[in-house]
Formats: structure tokens, sequence, C-alpha cells
């Protein structure tokens, strides 16, 4: 049970498809625990609706690699009922659920390219850390634009983001 | 250093020139380093401008204690542009010199009252925990109603999002934080 009363949002109708896809993917809805709670100031919640949406559909990294970076994040702050929602998406996607068990050690594991673990490597140290060392950054360089490493950081920001207000807020989803 | 490009308006497309122009009519000043920085993504910088200006512009929290928050999050993870910067505007909100200098000393300091000494705890905790204990939290429902807590839960939340972008990018102070 959240801290908060819950409260229903009305999301604009040019949002709804992608807000709507984002929740209904981890089998949430609008009256959810975090979006309800957040529904306690809907402008505010408007807004980061809009961010969350432009951030998760513009990422540009694969599907199944986003939803990875959003476990690992989640997972490093502690929210791990979100990160089990996210990993069932990341199943959905296609992602085998052998390589989703080996996640903890994508340093290591054959299952993870190098790729991969650049991106993941980043997404935990800013998530755990917050300032991330020149060389971890550096690694996103071989493969991403600049354009491109903006916007997985501030991917990793969102869901780090949105850990720290669904956590005391105490509404994180229930476990599935 | 920054690790990413700062970029100027007339390094923007044409077409996203809008994006800064915006900023300016809205907060009467050019972008900052941060948002600079993320116009390397202009269609991300227009998802999180609204959000950003919300927050500063659209709640009922009171804005020195949105300050205060801010600052103690840019604190406790050791971003020294969050810090530098938010001071400048907790100094022009009412926040006192010495409630700055004493932020460390919070839990003790007689510079702050209740109220505000339950808002830096609450960001404090977050920050460093990712959650908050029930006496953290009862101290904020003994101070504001519900919608200002979630404003506050918001703010504070955004402003971890914030640290790490300064954080992945390299942004630091531009000059001597004290």
């Amino acid at each position: 049970m959240s801290r908060v009363p819950h409260q229903p949002i009305a999301v604009a109708t040019e949002l709804l498809p992608a807000v709507s896809a984002q929740l209904e993917a981890v089998g949430e809805d609008l009256s959810g625990p975090l979006f309800g709670a957040m529904g306690n100031a809907p402008e505010l919640a408007h807004a980061y609706f809009g961010f969350g949406a432009g951030v998760v559909s513009r990422c540009g990294i694969q599907p199944g690699l986003r939803e990875l970076v959003a476990m690992t994040v989640l997972e490093a702050i502690g929210a791990s009922n979100m990160a089990a929602r996210h990993c069932q998406l990341a199943l959905t996607l296609g992602e085998p659920e052998h390589k989703l068990r080996q996640r903890h050690a994508f340093r290591t594991a054959p299952e993870f390219s190098e790729l991969e673990r650049a991106v993941l490597s980043f997404a935990q140290e800013s998530a755990r850390d917050v300032n991330v060392k020149a060389q971890t950054f550096a690694k996103l360089a071989t493969w991403f634009t600049v354009q491109e490493q903006t916007a997985l950081t501030l991917l990793v920001a969102y869901y780090a983001g949105l850990a720290c207000i669904a956590l005391p807020l105490e509404a994180e989803p229930d476990f599935m | 250093m920054p690790r990413v490009p700062i970029l100027s308006r007339e390094d923007l497309a044409e077409s996203d020139r809008d994006i800064y122009d915006d900023y300016e009519r809205v907060r009467k000043v050019g972008p900052s380093g941060i948002h600079r920085a993320i116009a390397n993504a202009p269609a991300l910088l227009r998802a999180y401008m609204p959000i950003s200006n919300a927050l500063r512009f659209g709640t009922k929290l009171d804005p020195r204690l949105r300050e205060l928050a801010i600052v103690m999050v840019g604190h406790v993870t050791h971003s020294s542009y969050e810090v530098q910067a938010h001071s400048r505007f907790a100094l022009k909100e009412g926040v006192r010199p010495e409630q700055l200098q004493q932020l460390s000393l919070f839990e003790s300091s007689a510079v702050y009252n209740t109220t505000e000494r339950a808002v830096i705890r609450y960001a404090a905790e977050v920050s460093l925990k990712g959650q908050v204990s029930p006496p953290t939290f009862d101290a904020l429902r003994k101070a504001f109603s519900d919608d200002v807590i979630v404003e506050l839960a918001l703010q504070v939340g955004f402003y971890n999002s914030v640290v790490r972008i300064l954080g992945a990018f390299g942004i630091e102070a531009e000059g001597p934080t004290s």
C-alpha cells in the first residue's frame, strides 16, 4: 500500500498511446500504484509522463537491451519489483530467459556482447555511484554517436529518478 | 571538461533552435550547461524541458524548501554543479547563507526549523538509500498535504536523474563552490 492515496490521472491524448503501451507492457495501467501516487500532483505527473515516453521511445538502443538497462538501474537502487516487471517485458521482447538469469554477471557471462557490457557497466555505475568514471563513459563512444550517448544517459537517469520516486512513496507495483 | 559537446544555439539545426528560444522566454536566461549538453539529442531536450519547467514554476511547495531539497541532493551525491547552481537559486528564494553552509549538520544545527529539517532529511535519505524511513515520511505528513508530498517526491526523484546526467557528462561547477 502506497504512503499516499491513489488519484487517477488524465493523460493528454497525444501521450496516451506511448504511456499506455509502456504501462500495459509491464502489466500496469493508469490506476497502478506508482502512477496513482503521482496522480496527487497531476500536472507534474503529466509532464513526467512526457519525459519518460520521450526517453524510452528515443533511447536509440534495441528494446531488449533497453529493458536490461532498466533492470540494471532499478536493481542497483533497490526497486526490485519494478525490475521484475521489466524482466517480464524483456522476455516478451525476445530476450532469452537464460540470458536474463545471467544479467548480474554481465561483465563475464558469454551471453553478453562487448556493446552490452559497456552499456550495462555504464548503467550500473551511474545508478549506484551517480558520478561515472571517464573510462566507463568513453567506452560508449566505441559503439554510439554523441546523440546516442546522450539518449542512453537520459534513459539511465530517467529510471534512476523513477526508482527514487516509487521507493519512498512505497508505490512500486506488486511482485508478479 | 564535459564529455559531450556543450551546444550553442548556432550549433543546433535551425528546426531545433526554438528549444533555446522557448527556454529564454520562460526562464529569462540562456540554457545552462546541462541543457546545452542534452541538446545533443534535441528530441530529448524537448521531452525534458516540460517537467524541468513544471518542477521550477508549477508547484505549491515553498520554493525555499524546494531549493534546500535540491541542494541536498547535489550535496550528498557530490554533484558540484548542482550544488553551485541551486545554491544561487536558493539564496534568491530566501534561503539564508548559513543554511547552505551547514547542510552537513542539518540534524543538529539550529539554523533549520522542523519542516526544513524534514525536507532535507527526505532528500538526503532518498539520494543515499533510494528510500526513506517511516519517521522521515511521517515528518513530511505532519508538515504537508498529500499533493505537496508528491511534489517533493517528484522534485527529489527528478534531481536524482539530473545529478546522474551531470555525473555521466562530467559537468562540474564552473568556479569555486562555497
